[in-house]
């Protein structure tokens, strides 16, 4: 296997990651200037909100999935519960005193953290679709559970009104989040909005970054990879499965908390199976074991409409054409799911990297090593490359994985 | 290893920084406005103040309208027709009469995936972006929940919701109105029904485990609670469960006289075909308004469905000889020839025709504020397959309170009795029929 190029901080580096730090901070107040007055506006810090809430929670499930090679249907469930105990908190405050933002969501966290823990025991003797069905089984049973009253068992009608703390079916009214006195006047509610969450954002992205690149991380992929070589080396698996899920669930409990205080409302059908699945083709689409990738994952969850709107306006609505392309409204709106689901189809067959493994094709550099190991990407390139390196291999060998696959590593990607 | 620890730290103190900052965050309580005067989002010095005859979405030749539909990635979007029936309306109104004063209406839809937090998305991108003028016809009781708050803030028009929620329509709020049957009324009505027919009876109810249906279960045993009618079993089911054999046989093993169904139509028309077809039992069935349409007698089968009883305010679509649903067939030919007439697009047409009726009665100039109050001068009105008329006013934001029960008959729906009112706002009519016409009191049927 070759030695990729390690990732040095070099200077430019390190310059353009100031400029674009620079760039999020002012995010908020640049339409007020001439030039970006055109296409910005308070929705766009809506969007920008939403999209640092989406970078959180992703970060999460790619530590788990990408990282780790868990993979997780459920992560949505995560999200709902960490929503649900900041909500709790900031309602109805911790033993009659009142919970501040930043506690509650912190606590979100911490809480989903050692559920996530937890739940990753019964996880760890489970894997590929067994896991994805156990986690799935998770985000299929938590919305009804939060709209839990009462249920019979063997006869009794018991009582967990679990309802009484989420506010049942009709979801859980926040009061309105508002900026501290001191900077009133500097800022309107949506600008203190995306604050709240962008600087959380920022300081986890950075710390899922440090993670991925220290001891811990490297024991996530090495359990990916191979996780009989890993226990070789002396990663205990357990525990290693699962702070991955912690990790994750950490992840999940801080964004959906924030989430639950951006929004001022919480309902247990805000995060159900569909959206669960969609983050997790989030993060397959931006591309896996990749904190760029994350980042991409997280601007298709926030742009997912536009982008369904831009495609459909692509096609033409040529007078001739009417009756064999959707040319009306009600046609695009009919076939909504049609123009969602067949560019995502076409983007994976042809980018199985996603979006990061496409930027690492044209700019030329080499995958990590952590991205070019076992994880197993094939997509027509892919399979072009072995079918090449099987016909080098010739009728004597056998197994093509043992010729050199420099080639083929870069075709992966 | 020291330099790694001393990394730690320092990434600690910083988030610990971080953390302190944010936390000067407060909130503000539920209900307390914001000063008088100042926006919800306030606008920086140099950026222009909107003039102040500018109304959002309304030109001299358009007005431009909104709602959020579940169009894709929920079963929920089976729904979505109900826009169609809409949009049809409206480019009807565009082509025949040029429009409501001048304006021809245009229509958009956005994608909520029947979920609450792309709702608020959706709704916001219609309001902010697109400067719709007003939503109508928003759909989802979940979904509404979300945004209701928001639109009250901002001032836009919340017309004609898709959502029976009782805290939509009461306390009134001035920019929103409902559309469908709410589920109080709609449990009132059900329940001296019930308790007309059924006395003494054992009842048995199974229910959709969301908001129309949890709320309707507890509304139901509250109204029965010093009745002679006994509840000896609650089922409930969420809306994703395809199979509700388990449901049905849990319910026939408690053996009540009745079944209440309080589902939509998919799952009251497997729990009606399963009972019949596969646990051979023959006990009615009593339907939601939501399920007295077509589609409930399609997927339970016709000669199970024998029998069932619920309530309607419009007439159905399998009413082919009535002039109302004949002109509804027609418009929907013509301008929507892809979708196919239902009771989901008489429900839309009937919220296009509200709409319609607002428009003009607010006149020639339209601003927000005269919308609202021409949809509550509304009187009297039938529209095109309206069973019973539509009344509103300033403390009446419920088109929907006069009820029709009806029977399946035959594999169709078959209105009997006289209509049962709960209007608040009494007018002189009391039913309607053909397209449009008002049948009133002194009236001979």
């Amino acid at each position: 296997m070759t030695r990729s190029v390690t990732r040095t901080l070099t200077q430019r580096r390190v310059l353009a990651l100031i400029l674009l730090l620079l760039l999020v901070a002012v995010f908020p107040y640049l339409y007020t200037w001439p030039f970006f007055g055109a296409f910005l506006n308070p929705f766009r810090t809506f969007q920008a909100t939403r999209f640092g809430l989406w970078l959180i929670i992703l970060l999460g499930l790619q530590l788990l999935t990408g990282y780790s090679g868990q993979i997780s249907l459920g992560h949505a469930a995560l999200v709902a519960v960490g929503a649900y105990v900041a909500a709790v908190l900031m309602n109805d405050g911790f033993m009659g005193q009142d919970v501040p933002v930043a506690v509650a969501v912190l606590a979100a966290g911490l809480f989903t953290a050692a559920l996530a823990f937890l739940l990753g025991a019964p996880a760890l003797r489970l894997s590929g679709p067994y896991l994805a069905i156990a986690t799935l089984a998770l985000i299929i049973a938590l919305p009804q559970m939060l709209k839990l009253e009462s249920f019979s068992f063997a006869g009794q009608e018991i009582h967990a009104n679990i309802a009484r703390w989420t506010g049942g079916v009709e979801g859980l009214l926040l009061d309105r989040p508002r900026a501290p006195g001191s900077l009133e006047g500097m800022v309107t509610e949506r600008q203190w909005l995306y604050y709240e969450v962008m600087v959380p954002a920022v300081i986890m992205t950075f710390m899922a970054w440090n993670i991925t690149r220290s001891r811990i991380g490297r024991a996530f992929v090495a359990i990916r990879d191979t996780e009989v070589g890993a226990e070789q080396m002396g990663v205990n698996l357990a525990l290693y499965k699962m702070t991955a899920f912690g990790l994750s669930g950490l992840y999940a409990g801080v964004g959906g908390g924030l989430f639950a205080y951006t929004e001022a409302f919480m309902s247990p059908d805000s995060f159900e199976v569909v959206k669960s699945i969609t983050m997790l083709v989030a993060v397959v689409l931006g591309g896996m074991a990749s904190i760029i990738g994350t980042v991409f994952g997280a601007l298709f969850m926030a742009f997912q409409n536009e982008m369904v709107d831009a495609f459909s306006g692509l096609i033409p609505s040529v007078g001739f054409l009417e009756g064999y392309l959707p040319t009306t409204e009600s046609d695009f709106q009919r076939l909504r799911g049609a123009f969602y689901s067949i560019p995502l189809i076409i983007f994976i067959i042809f980018a199985p990297g996603g979006v990061a493994g496409l930027i690492r094709q044209v700019g030329g550099a080499a995958p990590t090593w952590w991205q070019a190991g076992r994880l197993r990407v094939t997509g027509l390139a892919a399979l072009a490359g072995q079918v090449r390196a099987r016909w080098r291999a010739g009728p004597d060998r056998t197994d093509p994985v043992d010729q050199p696959q420099d080639s083929d590593e870069e075709k992966q990607a | 290893m020291l330099a790694q620890l001393r990394r730690g730290f320092l990434l600690a103190a910083v988030v610990l920084a971080g953390l302190l900052i944010l936390s000067c965050g407060e909130e503000e309580e539920a209900g307390e406005t914001p000063a008088a005067g100042s926006p919800a989002v306030t606008e920086p010095a140099g950026a222009e103040t909107p003039v102040a005859e500018e109304v959002p979405g309304v030109t001299d030749t358009e007005i431009l309208l909104g709602a959020h539909f579940p169009l894709s990635q929920s079963p929920a979007s089976a729904y979505a027709v109900i826009a169609d029936g809409q949009r049809a309306y409206w480019d009807y109104i565009n082509e025949t009469e040029g429009g409501v004063y001048g304006r021809k209406i245009k229509f958009i839809v956005g994608d909520d995936h029947y979920n609450p937090a792309d709702t608020v998305e959706v709704v916001r991108k219609l309001v902010e972006q697109d400067k719709v003028f007003a939503i109508v016809g928003g759909l989802g009781d979940p979904c509404q929940l979300a945004v209701i708050d928001y639109l009250e803030e901002e001032g836009v028009p919340d017309l004609f919701l898709g959502g029976g929620v009782v805290k939509f329509t009461d306390p009134v709020v001035k920019t929103r109105i409902g559309m469908t049957l709410d589920y109080g009324t709609e449990v009132d009505a059900m329940a001296d029904y019930i308790k007309e027919n059924y006395s003494g009876k054992r009842m048995g109810i199974l229910y959709q485990s969301d908001t129309a249906g949890t709320t309707g279960m507890e509304m139901m045993t509250e109204a029965l609670k010093d009745s002679d009618i006994e509840i000896v079993s609650r089922q409930g089911y969420d809306f994703v469960e395809a199979d509700l054999t388990p449901h049905t046989q849990r319910l026939k093993n408690d053996n009540p006289d009745f079944v209440d169904l309080m589902a939509n139509p998919g799952a009251a028309g497997s729990v009606i075909k399963v009972a019949r077809e596969v646990l051979d039992w023959d006990v009615p069935f009593i339907l939601s308004a939501v399920s007295a349409n077509e589609f409930t007698i399609a997927l339970a089968g016709a000669a199970n469905a024998e029998g069932a009883v619920s309530a309607t305010s419009g007439k159905m679509i399998s009413e082919v000889d009535d002039a109302g649903v004949q002109r509804h067939i027609e418009i929907m030919k013509q301008y929507a020839p892809n979708v196919g007439p239902s009771s989901l697009t008489e429900y839309g047409m009937n919220i296009a025709e509200l709409t319609v009726q607002a428009l003009k009665n607010a006149g020639p100039n339209l601003t927000r504020e005269s919308l609202v109050e021409g949809a509550e001068a509304i009187r009297d009105y039938c529209c095109l397959t309206c069973a019973v008329p539509i009344n509103l006013s300033p403390t009446d934001h419920r088109p929907s309170e006069t009820v029709w029960f009806d029977r399946v008959e035959n594999g169709k729906w078959v209105r009997f009795g006289e209509p049962i009112s709960y209007e608040s706002t009494p007018g002189k009519v009391i039913a309607c029929k053909g397209a449009g016409e008002p049948v009133y009191a002194d009236e001979e049927e």
